[in-house]
């Protein structure tokens, strides 16, 4: 498939397309696994757009929890940092797990193409994002006319490795539905799961959801 | 003479046996028809509390500590989300860690030598089966004092107290 350059601006905009409009919240369940060890759970995920989350897990049977504050691309924070950089290996990969992608980064070389396929009504839409040592590629797939078969596929790789890939189905109002993400090089193959089993826009975020206590 | 006093007293003593027998009785079938200690409930999932504070153990800790009240305490017995009679759910809402319990006054400095923590949570108990609030409170507030820096200590007080006032609440329902 050949992609030609496109503009930052536009590919912004469109990543700007892929959030909520409003502060979210998302409740859902995991489960991750690698080659040692295999844990389910719940969790909330809390979005400010355009760029603040905070990421609440919980371990089985309430077992264990933690939290992070992911502003963009950067963890501000995350309690215990350990347990969290074991879950989620790679902060752009959380956004896509929930069907959101960042605009590219100011250094990026942006390209783009579109795909239709007029036997199954569907439009898939790519955008390669790519910098020096790192390059994101994003397929959307539209829901079609039924509000069916929306899916968010990201890819990511560093000096040409995959680092990691996911697919993330989208419900009928285009929300997060479920997701996989697969880290191969973490601890031997490594695999990250969530179904969501609530969007809520309606909460009120209390500042303090933000803020770290180290 | 001393034979008809024992004869009086054992037919008291065993009146006296068989009434509260009666009440024993009595009061363990209004026991069951009552169902428990809530309402047609025997079964609860408790879901993690949504956490509105900086502090991320919490969500498992008060998890722990609602299960201990609904479980160890109230007799309840832990349940899938689909399975469940009632659902527990509930958020986090603040948690101070460091609040000045006792000062010591000195030259130029006051020394805290007393701290407490707080915490507030919002706790709802539902009936899923028949789509009801069995209980519900909003801003339940407990602390507890420790000597600084031992907040784990406080922590533990108030997580204590929590369990004691979802058992007095639960219990109110009665």
């Amino acid at each position: 498939m050949a992609l030609a350059p496109a503009s930052r601006d536009s590919a912004a905009h469109w990543a700007g397309t892929t959030l909520p409009r409003a502060p979210a919240l998302i409740r859902f369940r995991w489960h991750y696994q690698d080659e040692r060890i295999k844990y389910a759970g719940r969790g909330t995920v809390r979005i400010a757009p355009p760029d603040s989350l905070r990421f609440d897990y919980v371990g089985p049977l309430g077992l264990g929890s933690g939290a992070a504050v992911v502003i963009g691309d950067s963890v501000v924070w995350a309690d215990p940092d350990k347990d969290f950089r074991s879950l989620v290996p790679a902060v752009p990969m959380l956004w896509a797990a929930f069907a959101m992608v960042r605009p590219p980064a100011d250094g990026a070389t942006v390209f783009g193409t579109q795909l239709v396929d007029s036997l199954r009504h569907t439009r898939r839409v790519v955008w390669r994002f790519a910098q020096p040592e790192d390059t994101l590629d994003y397929v959307v797939t539209h829901l079609d006319s039924a509000g069916h078969g929306g899916m968010l596929e990201a890819e990511w790789r560093r000096r040409g490795k995959m680092v990691a890939r996911s697919w993330s189905r989208l419900d009928s109002l285009a929300h997060p539905a479920s997701a996989r993400s697969d880290f191969p090089e973490v601890s031997g193959g490594a695999r990250f799961e969530l179904t969501v089993v609530a969007f809520d826009t309606a909460q009120v975020f209390a500042p303090a959801v933000w803020r770290s206590r180290r | 003479m001393w034979r008809s006093i024992r004869r009086k007293s054992l037919r008291r003593l065993s009146g006296a046996v068989v009434a509260s027998a009666a009440c024993l009785g009595l009061a363990g079938c209004l026991y069951g028809f009552a169902g428990g200690t809530l309402p047609n409930v025997k079964t609860v999932a408790i879901l993690p509390f949504d956490n509105d504070t900086p502090e991320p153990r919490l969500t498992a800790e008060v998890s722990d500590a609602v299960r201990q009240a609904l479980e160890g305490r109230l007799g309840l017995r832990v349940a899938t989300e689909a399975t469940a009679d009632a659902i527990v759910r509930g958020r986090v809402v603040r948690y101070d860690p460091d609040v000045p319990q006792s000062v010591l006054a000195g030259i130029g400095q006051a020394t805290v030598t007393k701290r407490k923590v707080q915490i507030i949570v919002d706790v709802e108990i539902v009936n899923q089966r028949e789509g009801t609030t069995v209980w519900k409170r909003q801003g339940l507030s407990v602390d507890g004092d420790y000597d600084p820096p031992a907040e784990q200590e406080g922590r533990k007080l108030a997580l204590a107290k929590l369990v004691q006032q979802i058992v007095d609440g639960a219990q109110s329902q009665w």
